[in-house]
């Protein structure tokens, strides 16, 4: 066990390499860097800044070496001090900016995680025990709605419907006034009125292969002689179900919950942008559009690092359960 | 927009009888010493403001909105925009607005500015002539942060030399006459020369800071130099994003000062008013009228657009006061409590349109610079139907020249081949490119179809996109096949810098800031598209980008670089105008409507704010109107 | 889902045949029947996924005649008609007190109001702008050969407009620009499904059966194609491909790049398959009789999971569909000329749409339907084609 252990790990670390590289790579792909998006960004107003002054913090700056020395610098960096760069645009740390958002993306995955399970797994179980009856269709029905539906555009219906029928503010994890305003229960009811919209879109969105997955080892298991005979034997049906085979369908679904992690923090990009909510998410975005070159990386690296930590764990997970795989 | 060089003696004699208030929110503060009372806090000579409606009551929160990052713009538009002088809300003059006043010699090239006596920062420590000093000699003159000295503060390739002549005077002297000084001062990017306190900031500046102590600030930090502290601190560096709004600890002549400053996980960037304002209305209330600021932070202007929808912006027209949102706006004025003002464009033109005429391919470029060819593909454009399409009716065909209400309109530049003439334009075309291909496209001289890359950025302004499908279905019915190449700003910026692209859309700026915002009229800057190469030329000849022009553009520079050593507006006007008499001949670009007026939404209870705001840059509204005069009452 | 082959009824067993002159029993005709004759069984008993399966039929079928259905031109604009909401295709006149077939629209009064900034449009139902069915219209080349100008329906008059679905920010019928749309976002992600599906199988196959270190390597490079994060890729490459290409071969190269690295999924479960099957019985058998390793692998173990690969298929095609969605929605899919849904939802994501011309958001419709209506084909196929799991 041990040794299967830190034969992965090596190869994570190798594999980690190979994915700095490429996200560096990435980085680099568009032309241009930071500092011409940043002259974009004020042109786009009206503004100029000098050629002479660009020219000359793109030497500060780095910018004009060639790519591989960006890399190196880059690279060791981090590798020797656990340094990650400046970010251009924010003028802080990047360790700083990035922290400063994990609260509230923790927050909104760990509930859309909840809500998708809650919904999942009843459905899940429900379709396979009833299953090809019009309650089956309905609720998988239901089920893949999240998954048919483009996010983007029912996350901005959403919002206007808060706004136009039930006259909530929109926008934000929070109304202005309670932005800054001491923890209390009005607050935390603010809190889930915003919450709503982002919490169904992204939760809904995983229900349908959670249901699938469900569905489908309950279904395997249901079929297992055990269950024959424990039905045959009298036990009510609900125990029957859910005693064990339920369980034991669960498996597999847990070895896969790995994968949740790095959905924590892209945590459904594409909705927190259109809602304006201050995760992860529309950070990584802004920081790939503006180039901000070790900003981006630094969150390339990380989501790498946090899928891989979600293999690998699965990966435990499927070993500790079954031998074959770990001497294959 | 004129500009006119007025030696003002002191303002009002009045100011200095008059006695003065404060708002009720600090009464607390005096009583218990923490404040001094309001006389004292006020300099001895206050800047008077009379209120557009009425003298306001205090109290109140402005509710905004912003977009959080970059756009700090809106800063500068609201609060921020306090400098040695400022334009008058018309527009059409400078006055004194930090400096009491100030006299320029008759030559043009020594400068004199007499600040406010007894002025203070927002901490209570007096604002005199050092601190203007420490902006121009240890950050503008410091290659460190600064890497070479602005043109604003070049005249005949020298920078100027600042001195103080006492507390409270400061004098500029420049080898060689600088016309565009006075101007350039009333522009919000030289906010900084009065934002930046030498007393805070010297702390983390190396000439003046212990250099142990330095350091281990800049270790604590986590940054690399001492430029990157001194920048997080506020200092404005060379090429970084602003940093007015990221620290609440840097003093401030501004009517409000920071408490939640900007940041990474900001939601909400928070001000309260500053004691120290130097700034009183008619009857002597010491201003801001309003306590409190708040911006709120979102990423997506439709979250922006519901926002105000829902009354929580108090007053807007930045990102969301679009043609698109007009009539959604509309409808829901009455449910969220607010009213249209108008909005002023300054801009020449809804769209510009730019054939790269110092295109790397050659045959693409011996084409473009015919003048006939543009000629022609400007007759081909129906320029009513599409704003009749796109724009809804509004606006009138023109093309990029300043406005009509701009003493430096040009007829000959607005109103040339604008008609709507196809046969003519087959005519012309028939002559340049006479062969066409089974498509019907005609063929560059080599046997190619001759496809211009028209790129353009949809998101700066959605009608673009509309429009450009339209242009494209008029150039077809004359031969010539133009391609839609939507893409992102930085990669447009990009290809633009490095003179890679062939034609570029960008909008219409410098209609009634002509002078100071020439990029159309010849090459001037980087935003000139059209002339890349030769805009490297006029500002670095050296630069290996840089391309000698034809004769008559470099007459064009020549004069500008004249109009740059004039003293007088009347004379910066005759080059102007000869400038545009040679850019009429040229036809560099083509355009297609006047913009009509736009809008923005204001809170029916907020006093004071004009009906009619004029929208530009360099007149960074609404801030020319006084928002420290804005109040909120029924 | 295990294939268990100890039960009767397996691939050749001796004890199914019966004797001719005994009817059989309708039970014992499963145990004569052939694979697919079972997978058709038992998808029949998923009336959802038959149901999705005819939908689907209808909306490749919109795909082959796009231009028959469509009574205008997509990109055909009108000054005068920007933002009209959608007019309702009536059937039956009553005018006179008389009932009447006549197919017909009603017309718009049209005002401008200069302060809102808007066209509004009021439906006149005094006004009959008649509509016929197989009408002329714009001519096209039927499956790109035969030309024609024969359309379903269309104002009989061909300079009148009629908007089923109203028209978007220009003038243009969204109903003739949703039917196109349907051909580009139906098909556009075929290609890159195929690949996927290739690389999947090949080489999860290989992992699954050899094991060992072509199984590790295999399995590292998997690892590392997870772990980079779509977006920043999307948006590095999409800013890298040269701008001289059209929108579609854009399009084209990403979902290409998007699909070599998309075959993992697919990798993973058929290397598990292979991993359990390997041992299996008739493997062995296989080999014995002679055959190659590579003839084992597709001829034998493969057959066992056709219905994994075919549901699998289904099952990434809306991952494609959503996946053009999502990148026109960041700027990166296709784009104008080109008509998609992706492209059409991009003109609608904005409040003023929402709030005042709903009717631009129908793509999404079109959308959800193929989307659900794969994922239940899906499905339904993924519980038929493993009949031998009863």
């Amino acid at each position: 066990m041990v040794r299967f252990l830190i034969k992965r790990l090596i190869s994570l670390l190798v594999t980690l390499f190979a994915v700095s590289l490429v996200a560096f790579a990435i980085i680099q792909l568009p032309p241009g860097d930071f500092l011409t998006s940043y002259l974009t960004n004020i042109a786009a107003d009206g503004q100029t800044a000098s050629q002479q002054v660009v020219d000359r913090l793109r030497e500060n700056y780095g910018l004009d070496q060639p790519v591989y020395v960006q890399y190196a610098k880059w690279m060791g960096n981090i590798l020797s001090r656990g340094d990650f760069g400046q970010s251009f645009e924010w003028n802080r740390p990047v360790e700083e900016v990035l922290w400063s958002r994990m609260g509230m993306t923790l927050t909104l995955s760990i509930a859309t995680l909840m809500l998708t399970w809650v919904i999942a797994l009843p459905i899940g179980i429900y379709s396979a025990v009833k299953q090809y009856s019009p309650g089956d269709y309905l609720s998988t029905f239901i089920g893949f709605i999240g998954v048919a539906v483009p996010d983007f555009l029912i996350s901005l219906v959403l919002m206007y419907i808060a706004f136009k029928y039930f006259n909530q503010s929109v926008g934000g994890l929070f109304s202005p006034e309670y932005e800054n305003a001491a923890w209390s229960v009005s607050k935390v009811l603010d809190l889930l009125s915003h919450l709503w919209i982002p919490v169904i879109i992204i939760g809904l969105a995983g229900t349908a292969s959670l249901i699938r997955v469900m569905r489908a080892n309950l279904l395997d298991e249901l079929r297992k002689p055990y269950v024959v005979a424990a039905r045959a034997r009298g036990l009510p049906e609900r125990r029957v179900i859910l005693k064990y085979p339920v369980r034991v369908a669960l498996n597999p679904f847990i070895s896969t919950a790995g994968w949740v992690l790095p959905g924590l923090v892209s945590g459904s990009i594409i909705v927190a942008v259109v809602l304006s909510l201050p995760t992860a998410g529309p950070l990584l975005l802004r920081s790939l559009l503006s180039q901000d070159m070790y900003l981006a990386g630094a969150f390339i690296l990380l989501l790498s690092v946090l899928t891989m930590l979600g293999t690998l764990l699965s990966d435990l997970l499927l070993a500790l359960v079954d031998p074959r795989i770990r001497y294959g | 927009m004129l500009c006119a060089f007025i030696a003002l003696l002191s303002l009002s004699v009045s100011a200095q009888d008059m006695t003065y208030q404060q708002a009720p929110s600090l009464d607390a503060q005096v009583e218990s010493g923490e404040l001094p009372p309001v006389e004292e806090r006020l300099p001895a000579n206050p800047r008077v403001v009379e209120p557009l409606e009425s003298i306001g009551q205090y109290g109140g929160t402005w509710n905004m909105g912003t977009r959080g990052g970059t756009d700090d713009a809106i800063y500068t538009r609201t609060v921020a925009y306090h400098s040695l002088v400022r334009w008058n809300p018309e527009w059409t003059d400078i006055i004194p607005d930090v400096a009491e006043s100030f006299e320029v010699n008759d030559e043009g090239n020594v400068f004199t500015f007499h600040l406010r006596e007894g002025m203070k920062w927002s901490d209570g420590e007096p604002f005199t002539a050092d601190d203007i000093l420490f902006y121009f000699n240890d950050m503008l003159l410091n290659p460190e942060v600064y890497p070479a000295p602005p043109t604003w503060f070049q005249s005949a390739g020298e920078p100027g030399v600042a001195e103080k002549l006492d507390d409270y005077t400061v004098q500029f002297t420049f080898s060689a006459p600088n016309g565009l000084f006075i101007q350039n001062l009333a522009t919000p990017q030289q906010q900084h020369v009065v934002q930046q306190p030498k007393h805070y900031l010297s702390q983390f500046h190396a000439a003046y800071a212990d250099e142990d102590e330095l350091a281990a600030m800049v270790a604590e930090a986590g940054v690399e130099s001492w430029v990157d502290l001194f920048s997080q601190k506020g200092a404005f560096v060379a090429g970084r994003p602003d940093t007015l709004w990221l620290n609440a600890e840097l003093p401030t002549i501004n009517p409000w000062m920071l408490v939640d400053p900007m940041s990474p996980s900001a939601t909400q960037v928070r001000l309260v008013r500053n004691p120290y304002f130097y700034v009183v209305d008619s009857e002597g209330n010491q201003l801001p009228y309003i306590d409190e600021v708040i911006y709120n932070v979102g990423a997506e202007v439709e979250t922006l657009v519901l926002q105000a929808l829902n009354g929580e912006i108090d007053m807007q027209d930045r990102h969301i006061g679009t043609n698109a949102n007009r009539a959604v706006f509309f409808d829901n004025q009455e449910a969220g409590g607010y009213h249209f003002y108008e909005t002023v464009p300054s801009s020449s033109n809804v769209m510009t349109i730019s054939l790269n005429l110092t295109n790397p391919d050659p045959a693409k470029r011996e084409i473009y610079q015919n003048k006939d060819f543009r000629i022609a593909l400007s007759h081909a454009i129906d320029r009513q139907e599409i704003i009749d399409v796109v724009y809804v009716g509004q606006g009138t065909p023109y093309q990029v020249a300043p406005r009509p209400q701009s003493p430096l309109y040009h007829e000959q530049l607005a109103t040339q081949y604008l008609e709507y003439d196809p046969d003519l334009a087959n005519q012309m075309l028939d002559a340049i490119l006479p062969d066409k291909d089974g498509d019907g496209f005609r063929l560059m001289p080599n046997g190619e179809r001759l496809v211009i890359a028209m790129e353009v950025i949809p998101t700066l302004q959605p009608e673009w996109t509309g429009a450009l499908e339209l242009i494209q279905d008029y150039w077809a019915d004359v031969g010539i096949d133009m391609q839609l190449v939507v893409e992102d700003r930085t990669i447009f910026y990009d290809r633009k810098l490095a003179n890679q692209h062939d034609g570029g859309i960008w909008g219409g700026d410098g209609g009634l800031e002509v002078i100071l915002e020439p990029r159309w009229y010849f090459p001037f800057s980087a935003e000139s598209i059209y002339g890349e190469a030769w805009q490297h030329w006029f500002n670095n000849p050296n630069d290996e980008r840089a391309e000698e022009p034809p004769e008559a553009t470099r007459q064009q520079m020549d004069l500008y670089n004249q109009l740059r050593s004039t003293a007088d507006a009347e004379g910066q006007n005759e080059l102007m105008t000869q400038i545009l008499d040679i850019a009429a001949e040229q036809f560099y670009v083509m355009g297609i409507a006047l913009p009509a007026n736009g809008y923005g939404i204001v809170k029916n209870n907020l006093h004071n704010v004009p009906a009619s705001i004029l929208q530009a840059y360099l007149y960074p509204s609404p801030a020319p109107t006084n928002p420290e005069t804005y109040y909120y009452g029924e | 889902m295990a294939l268990e082959h100890n039960e009767p009824g397996g691939i050749s067993s001796p004890e199914a045949a019966a004797p001719a002159d005994v009817i059989m029993p309708r039970d014992t005709r499963i145990l004569v029947a052939s694979q697919w004759q079972l997978i058709w069984w038992r998808f029949r008993r998923h009336k959802l996924a038959l149901f999705s399966a005819f939908i689907l039929i209808v909306i490749y079928l919109i795909v082959l005649v796009a231009e028959f259905i469509a009574p205008y031109d997509p990109g055909d604009y009108s000054a005068r008609y920007t933002y009209a909401p959608p007019q309702t295709l009536n059937l039956f006149d009553t005018r006179d007190g008389q009932l009447s077939f006549n197919s017909y629209v009603n017309d718009y009064t049209v005002e401008i109001d200069p302060q809102a900034l808007r066209r509004t449009f009021v439906i006149d139902p005094e006004t009959r702008i008649p509509v016929r069915f197989f009408v002329r219209g714009w001519s096209y080349k039927l499956f790109g050969l035969i030309e024609t100008d024969i359309h379903l329906l269309g104002p009989e008059n061909p300079r009148d407009r009629i908007f089923l679905l109203g028209a978007d920010s220009i003038g243009r019928d969204v109903f003739s620009r949703m039917i196109y749309g349907t051909r580009v976002s139906m098909t556009i992600g075929l290609v890159g499904v195929l690949i996927s599906l290739v690389l999947g199988i090949f080489l999860g196959g290989i992992s699954g059966y050899f094991g060992a270190w072509i199984d590790n390597l295999i399995q590292r490079s998997i690892d590392f194609l997870r772990s980079l994060p779509t977006i920043p890729l999307w948006l590095g490459l999409a800013a890298a491909l040269p701008l001289s290409w059209g929108p579609l071969q854009i399009y084209f190269a990403i979902t290409i790049i998007l699909s070599l690295i998309g075959w993992t999924a697919l990798a993973r479960v058929v290397r598990g398959r292979f991993l359990s099957l390997r041992t299996e019985d008739f493997v062995m058998a296989a080999r014995l009789d002679g055959a190659s390793q590579m003839r084992v692998i597709f001829e034998h173990m493969l057959p066992a999971f056709y219905s994994h690969i075919i549901a699998s298929i289904t099952l990434a095609i809306p991952g494609m569909i959503l996946a053009e969605t999502a990148l026109s929605f960041l700027g990166l899919g296709l784009r104008p000329p080109v008509v998609s849904w992706g492209v059409l939802l991009q003109d609608a994501q904005n409040i003023r749409s929402v709030a005042t011309a709903p009717w631009l958001l129908t793509p999404a419709i079109g959308v959800i339907v193929s989307v659900l209506a794969l994922n239940f084909l899906g499905d339904g196929l993924r519980d038929a084609a493993d009949p031998y799991s009863h």
